[in-house]
């Protein structure tokens, strides 16, 4: 079991990124292993979110490799990579306004759902049936996540925190085998806060998945993290537990400046 | 050889009135990234105005000219007050969708006027041609060529040197920005609206110093248009040299290749630069990459 | 519309879109209304009816693609005469059954869209709705230059027929047309609600995070084209067989501009929305066309025959008015309405 925990699902090794002449990744290295909670943190534009993005697909990173369970995903395109079992969330909440948080999870289900066009036009048997038995998975989330509240509100329309939450339980709609979560407490209060990271632990527990998690609140980190790793200015400065991390010179020198 | 060169010439004397027509495209897109289709209207009701002080009341060039100006101002302006303001805020979609709007309600009011007939304008600038080197160049066409040129430079300079411009670029930037530093964005909006008009209103003349006012007239709009798009939308360069581009492309392709093909090249050679332009270059050949972020 | 105090048991249920029996009651009622309408409505009526229902497959197939979808298109009048032709050609030139050609060219301006849809994979919104524009004038022009469609002249192709029954008024046709928008608006209406709708709005809402999902976008757009440009075509052959004549005259952008209107008055992304906003326009145009007579006699300086123009002012007004007050058009002004009637007598 203990060897098992520490195989890595996703390696990332040595990838570069630039845009024009900004270098936002260079050489960075993360290894994701099996039942972990890994931390991403660093200051404003290290590059975290652009860590993501080359994950799944948005960007191509010039240089180095991102194996997935022996697959190599740097060069796929994100539906792809989605398909084999990748979820994230995003910073700035990128739901699908138009549609209510219920048919926003049942987007989600895309991958899993088998029925084409032509059923889809009769909607009648075998297809009906797909359609309530994902519903059913459907609403273990919505269960798990406490929304039951807002399944039929148009999720453009709800608060703040809501739509988090709509967010969240759409990456885990995908019954993803890893998953990235962008800030998932940006801009909460401190009751919000607390729920996030409680459902964060719930579906580590539920799923047992790895989690990824970029996060500014350190408080957070250090509680609910088994792993850190610290990114600044596109280098990966340091790596470690918790405990490391909190008096790693070069980590305080990041977020404090030089004295 | 010469033969090529007159098409040519002729062709460029075409495309400096779709350059004018894309001008004032360009400039409504860059203080307010609102690409209007309304446009060609604008163009249309520019020169007929202007018709109707020379040729229906008589009046000299420089008096008709400037009561036209006033009156095609006043329609962008009231376009811009009644059915573009209330949609600040809104997606820019709805802001394109409006245009198509007005487009349609002015196209009827267009045809109403002209009851199925043509309106000429009586001639108002010198006739005859001006012959070099054995080409032949309409000396009307090569002045407003000039005017088109010198127009486009005179706008250039209003973005790039006066204070109005300053807000114009700030604007087109950000909104909500642009507003936190004082300048008043509504009225920036009013003021492209109106500069917008008057270069239309030139395009309008212009163009109807060589076609007459029909009820098709409104949709040289979708060839400035084109022109804009493939200019790339916020360059006035761009506008210039691609609408000069189109009117060479046009006239020679129609020279060349009508007797290939049947004829009725001219029809659809813009819609085809249009596509292989949005194929090969979305943004343009001159306009900005957008790099999307997520 | 279900009334207050109807409660879902079953999730099979909560996804149902007829809930409860008088809304079998309603549906078949309305079903046999609609067969029987030749019996008593007159001539003009049914003719009326039977542009309405073209129109209303048309304008279904333009929802998809661009109310749901979110790809603006304004070459709908283009495919729609892609279908017209085929149809046209294969029961003149080849001799088909209008049966075999009804499907067919539904396929055939399916697979041309294809094509006309493949701009939407690099450029989107405004830039789209221009390249359509554009793709709407090269078919027209191809339609003009090709030996095979009659080039100016046009084709006339037979009214429809069975087992010796021909399908030669309107009146009989009406049954075909009845039908075909029948089944295209039930399969527009799943197709929406199914794992393909749900990808659609996906790309419309926010592209980028469908993509996440897992949504292939460009397999998608495409298929949006296609389901789009299939019902153009469809709609096309049945024009083509009711007026039993086929030329380019009848295709013109302003038509296209026309469909677009319609969604937006309508309502984008709903199904009621196209009935609606194609109800409106048409309604909107014969009153013009009515009034316009009147009209002229009284203000003579309007012309004698100013209906044309008043009908575009009207429509364009129309748009206007809709965009700035109710851009949501009114199928949301419809659910509003279902919604208070659910929770009537109560407030909240």
């Amino acid at each position: 079991m203990a060897q098992d925990e520490n195989k890595s699902i996703i390696s990332v090794n040595s990838i570069s990124l630039s845009f024009g002449g900004l270098q936002v990744l260079s050489d960075v290295s993360i290894d994701v292993r099996a039942g972990e909670i890994l931390a991403i943190i660093g200051p404003n534009g290290a590059g975290k979110t652009s860590f993501y993005n080359c994950v799944n697909g948005f960007y191509h990173p010039y240089k180095g490799e991102i194996i997935y369970k022996g697959k190599d995903l740097t060069r796929l395109k994100p539906h792809k990579i989605a398909a084999l079992g990748i979820a994230r969330t995003f910073q700035n909440i990128e739901l699908f306004s138009g549609l209510s948080a219920l048919d926003n999870l049942m987007a989600a289900r895309h991958i899993h759902m088998k029925r084409g066009a032509l059923s889809g036009c009769l909607f009648f048997g075998p297809t009906r049936r797909e359609e309530i038995a994902h519903r059913e998975q459907i609403e273990e989330i919505i269960d798990l996540l406490e929304m039951e509240s807002i399944r039929k509100k148009v999720v453009g329309s709800l608060p703040y925190g809501e739509r988090k939450k709509v967010d969240l339980a759409r990456a885990l709609c995908m019954d993803p085998k890893v998953l990235l979560l962008d800030e998932p407490m940006a801009g909460m209060n401190v009751e919000e806060k607390e729920d996030m990271a409680r459902f964060v632990l719930d579906i580590h527990e539920l799923k047992k998945i790895p989690i990824v998690l970029i996060e500014h609140d350190m408080d957070v980190v250090m509680d609910i993290t088994h792993r850190i790793s610290v990114l600044d200015f596109g280098l990966k400065i340091a790596e470690g537990l918790p405990e490391e991390i909190k008096n790693n010179e070069r980590v305080l020198k990041a977020y404090l400046g030089e004295e | 050889m010469i033969e090529f060169f007159q098409h040519a010439i002729t062709g460029i004397m075409i495309g400096s009135l779709y350059a004018l027509v894309a001008a004032g495209i360009v400039l409504v897109y860059k203080a307010t990234h609102v690409v209007s289709l309304a446009h060609g209207q604008l163009v249309a009701f520019g020169a007929l105005f202007f018709w109707l002080f020379l040729g229906g009341l008589g009046l000299p060039f420089w008096l008709s000219l400037i009561p036209a100006f006033v009156l095609t101002a006043l329609l962008g302006l009231l376009i811009e007050r009644l059915a573009l303001r209330p949609l600040i805020g809104q997606p820019l979609f709805a802001a394109f969708l409006m245009t198509f709007a007005i487009f349609i309600a002015l196209e009827g009011v267009f045809v109403l006027y002209l009851k199925g007939q043509t309106r000429t304008l009586p001639a108002f600038l010198p006739t005859g041609n001006l012959a070099v080197y054995g080409l032949s160049i309409p000396i009307n066409q090569l002045i407003s060529f000039c005017v088109a040129v010198l127009l486009f430079a005179a706008v250039s300079l209003i973005f790039k040197y006066t204070k109005l411009g300053l807000g114009m670029r700030a604007t087109a930037e950000d909104h909500r920005l642009a507003q936190s530093t004082g300048i008043i964005v509504k009225n920036i909006f009013s003021y492209i609206w109106i500069l917008s008009a008057i270069v239309a209103a030139v395009a309008g003349i212009a163009t109807a110093n060589v076609m007459d006012i029909y009820y098709m007239l409104p949709y040289i709009g979708i060839s400035g248009l084109i022109v804009a798009i493939c200019g790339g939308l916020d360059s006035l360069l761009g506008a210039l040299v691609v609408g000069l581009l189109l009117g060479f492309v046009e006239n020679v392709g129609a020279a060349y290749l009508d007797p290939l093909v049947g004829g009725g090249v001219k029809d659809v050679a813009a819609y085809v630069v249009l596509l292989i332009v949005l194929l090969i270059r979305p943004y343009g050949l001159f306009g900005l990459v957008k790099i999307e972020r997520i | 519309m279900r009334p207050c105090g109807v409660f879902d048991k079953s999730y099979g249920l909560d996804i149902a879109i007829i809930r409860t029996w008088q809304h079998w009651v309603i549906l078949i009622s309305a079903l046999i209304l609609l067969y029987t309408f030749p019996l008593f409505g007159s001539y003009y009526l049914v003719s009326f009816m039977n542009s309405l229902a073209i129109t209303v497959i048309v304008v279904l197939g333009l929802q998809i693609v661009s109310g749901y979808c979110g790809q603006i298109s304004f070459g709908q009048d283009a495919f729609m005469a892609i279908g017209a032709y085929t149809s046209a050609i294969l029961t003149i030139k080849f001799g088909f059954s209008f049966w075999i050609a009804l499907p067919l060219s539904g396929i055939m301006a399916g697979i041309v869209g294809i094509i006309g849809g493949a701009p939407s994979l690099r450029i989107k919104g405004m830039y789209l709705a221009m390249a359509t524009i554009a793709i709407h004038f090269v078919v027209i022009w191809l339609i003009l230059h090709m030996e095979i469609t009659g080039s100016f002249k046009g084709l006339y192709p037979p009214p429809p027929s069975l087992g010796g029954f021909e399908f030669d008024t309107d009146e009989r046709i009406f049954y075909i047309i009845m039908t075909v928008m029948v089944i295209m608006t039930y399969a527009a209406r799943n197709l929406v609600r199914s794992k393909v709708g749900r990808a659609f709005v996906a790309i419309r809402d926010n592209d980028l995070a469908g993509e996440v999902m897992g949504v292939n976008l460009y397999y998608y757009k495409l298929l949006a084209f296609f389901i789009s440009c299939f019902y153009a075509g469809i709609a096309g052959s049945l024009w083509g067989h009711l007026i039993t004549v086929v030329n380019t005259e009848q295709f013109t952008l302003m038509h296209a501009l026309e469909y677009v209107g319609m969604l937006i008055i309508g309502g984008m992304g709903s199904i009621p929305g196209v009935f609606f906003g194609v109800l409106f326009i048409r309604i909107l145009n014969e009153l013009v066309m009515f009034s316009s007579p009147v009209l002229a006699k009284a203000l003579p300086w309007l012309g004698s025959s100013p209906a044309a123009a008043l009908g575009l002012i009207a429509f364009g007004l129309a748009l206007i008015i809709f965009l700035v007050f109710e851009p949501r058009g009114l199928a949301h002004r419809w659910e509003i309405f279902k919604s208070s009637y659910r929770l009537y007598p109560f407030a909240h």
